[in-house]
């Protein structure tokens, strides 16, 4: 066998691996349970609340991120490096543990008083906006700065060169060049904050038609032994997942190449 | 009038740029040149505003703008590659400093822009996207695209480099018609002799982050100052000798290597018994088909190489009983006509104007 077939065969390996694993589901697949738990309140409630707290979570993610991947990937401070390591705490800290540590915040002087006086995080909605932004806010830095990097600091620099400030360079040269590379981190993150699951428990609870997103509902169907209903809330959240994955891979053809 | 004073710039603790000097009139076409790696894209981004200045000083038009940030410098960069911004039109590029930038009377500039275009002849582009341009095509825009808002400071980063001779040529030309027509100064970094002796009121030669010689390009041809300068023209008949009088403007030097006197013209005061270095230009040497030596202004030996180039020969000649060769530069013609080949025995007259004394006595 040569190389290329080999390393093809490791290529189809993995996607067997997946869809094998996908296809295991269907074993305790019944159609009825399937639709009557895809159009069962509580189900609607948690695919509403998930992709409610997802996209807001991402969009305030993205925000924030876009500033700070540039000023990563364009301008050398002190302090840089330290900042660039941290933004991997959210992957090298299990969700459950950022879960704690926003409990812990939260129950603090400060956390208390913000939640006296401005809003109510702990056990609601928007504890699951919190614990999905920042599971996912160094992830979207991270990426948006992959796709910044990627960029050459020329079409800036030249930008400048024609009396542009850098305020609108950055609109007009950087973000249209890195819309694709943005968008798809957009929706990396959006996935992965669907997904999240450790880091909402903790800080959310899993109050059916409350705080049960899709990743705890299944969580708690398992629970309770009901494996039909286990099996059609992941094949929903598989969809959801492939769905924007797909997405991203056709943002991410390039028009253009830099040299 | 660009002035910088004695700027050093430092690349990761190392200074690349080390005490420049440098005065560029406007309007005018001046041309850096250098050997790869010499600093010359580093001096014209510092001059952008692209690298920060440890030390010096830029002046333009007597207002010091080195700490100002590269939008409100009013210089125009070109790079090496164009960088035409891919996500925009043709149309759209060169209108981009217009549009964007703080162009008062934008409407006029549209004008003068769109005259531009006409001039480059790309005018059918206009509305094509940036990509999948020729590399030409590419370049012209980036042009359009520098000249659009009305700067007079145009900086280019051998913007021609990647371009066949033909298309090079074309560019030359429209090159020297731009700046003539708009009163435009030009700096441009190339490493190309040709293209810089074409287009270049005035040249700077930098090595190894300084400038060795400035001057209009006959000054820099005919008298290079140092034996960097020489050899970076491509000059490597260089030899040591020694003061042997000192005139009014005149000293007579011998070199042992050639066991020949030369008597050459010097501004500057140099002793007797001095060690120095000479230069001699390849195409400025005759060759004569013979082998007498007359009272010394022939220079005898042996052609020992002969390589053909595009429109002349480069003769390797070695003078008799000597360890040191020499290279001279015949024209095909005049080459024909000699009939020599390699092993013929030959004499060299060597013109006071072909010899030149290099800065730097030992």
């Amino acid at each position: 066998m040569s190389f290329k077939a080999l390393c093809i065969a490791f290529a189809f390996s993995i996607f067997l691996f997946y869809v094998g694993l996908t296809l295991s589901l269907f074993y305790f697949f019944e159609g009825e349970t399937f639709l009557e738990t895809l159009l069962s309140e509580r189900t609607l409630f948690s695919i509403k609340i998930s992709l409610l707290a997802a996209t807001v979570a991402t969009i305030t993610s993205v925000i924030l991120a876009l500033p700070a991947a540039y000023a990563l990937s364009r301008f050398e401070f002190k302090g840089k490096y330290i900042v660039d390591t941290i933004l991997e705490l959210p992957m090298v800290v299990s969700p459950s543990a950022i879960g704690a540590m926003l409990l812990i915040f939260f129950s603090n002087p400060l956390g208390s008083w913000i939640q006296e006086n401005y809003i109510q995080v702990v056990f609601t909605f928007y504890g699951i906006i919190v614990a999905q932004f920042v599971t996912t806010l160094g992830i979207a830095t991270r990426l948006i700065k992959a796709s910044m990097d990627e960029i050459p600091t020329r079409f800036e620099s030249v930008a400048q060169s024609l009396g542009v400030s850098p305020f609108k360079v950055f609109l007009t040269v950087t973000l249209p060049l890195s819309k694709k590379g943005i968008v798809a981190a957009s929706i990396l993150t959006w996935a992965k904050a669907i997904g999240e699951f450790g880091a909402t428990i903790t800080l959310a609870g899993s109050m059916a038609m409350k705080t049960e997103t899709l990743p705890i509902a299944i969580f708690m169907r398992l629970a309770t032994a009901d494996i039909e209903g286990t099996v059609a809330l992941i094949l929903i959240l598989i969809s959801v997942g492939l769905f924007t994955l797909y997405g991203v891979r056709l943002l991410t053809k390039k028009d253009y190449t830099y040299d | 009038m660009i002035e910088l004073r004695e700027i050093t710039v430092e690349v990761r603790g190392q200074p690349l740029i080390k005490d420049v000097s440098l005065d560029i009139q406007t309007p005018s076409f001046h041309c850096l040149i250098g050997p790869t790696g010499c600093g010359k894209t580093t001096l014209l981004e510092t001059i952008v505003g692209l690298r920060k200045v440890k030390k010096g000083k830029i002046l333009l038009d007597g207002k010091d703008i080195t700490h100002l940030p590269t939008y409100l410098r009013g210089f125009a960069y070109v790079p090496q590659d164009a960088a035409l911004f891919p996500h925009l039109t043709v149309e759209e590029n060169i209108m981009y400093g217009i549009r964007h930038g703080s162009v008062s009377d934008k409407q006029s500039r549209y004008k003068v822009a769109m005259e531009i275009v006409e001039i480059l002849g790309i005018s059918h582009l206009l509305k094509r996207k940036a990509v999948n341009l020729s590399g030409g095509e590419r370049q012209r825009v980036a042009l359009a695209r520098a000249l659009a808002p009305g700067y007079k400071y145009i900086l280019l980063d051998e913007p021609l480099s990647a371009l066949h001779k033909g298309m090079k040529k074309e560019l030359w030309f429209l090159l020297k018609d731009l700046q003539k027509r708009y009163n435009l100064t030009f700096l441009m970094v190339s490493h190309d002799l040709e293209e810089a002796f074409f287009l270049a009121d005035t040249i700077s030669v930098m090595i190894d982050g300084r400038i060795h010689q400035t001057g209009t390009k006959e000054s820099i041809y005919s008298k290079p100052k140092t034996e960097e300068v020489a050899r970076f023209l491509g000059i490597k008949n260089i030899f040591s000798a020694q003061i042997t009088k000192v005139d009014s403007n005149r000293v007579s030097v011998y070199c042992p290597e050639l066991s020949q006197t030369f008597t050459l013209p010097c501004e500057k005061s140099l002793l007797n018994n001095t060690f120095v270095k000479i230069g001699i230009h390849p195409e400025s040497v005759k060759v004569e088909k013979d082998t007498v030596q007359e009272n010394g202004k022939k220079l005898s030996g042996k052609v020992e190489r002969i390589f053909e180039k595009a429109s002349s020969y480069l003769v390797v000649f070695r003078p008799y009983n000597s360890r040191v060769t020499m290279e001279v530069e015949i024209p095909s013609m005049e080459y024909k006509e000699l009939g020599i080949g390699e092993g013929s025995h030959v004499s060299l007259v060597l013109k006071e104007s072909s010899i030149f004394l290099l800065d730097g006595s030992q």
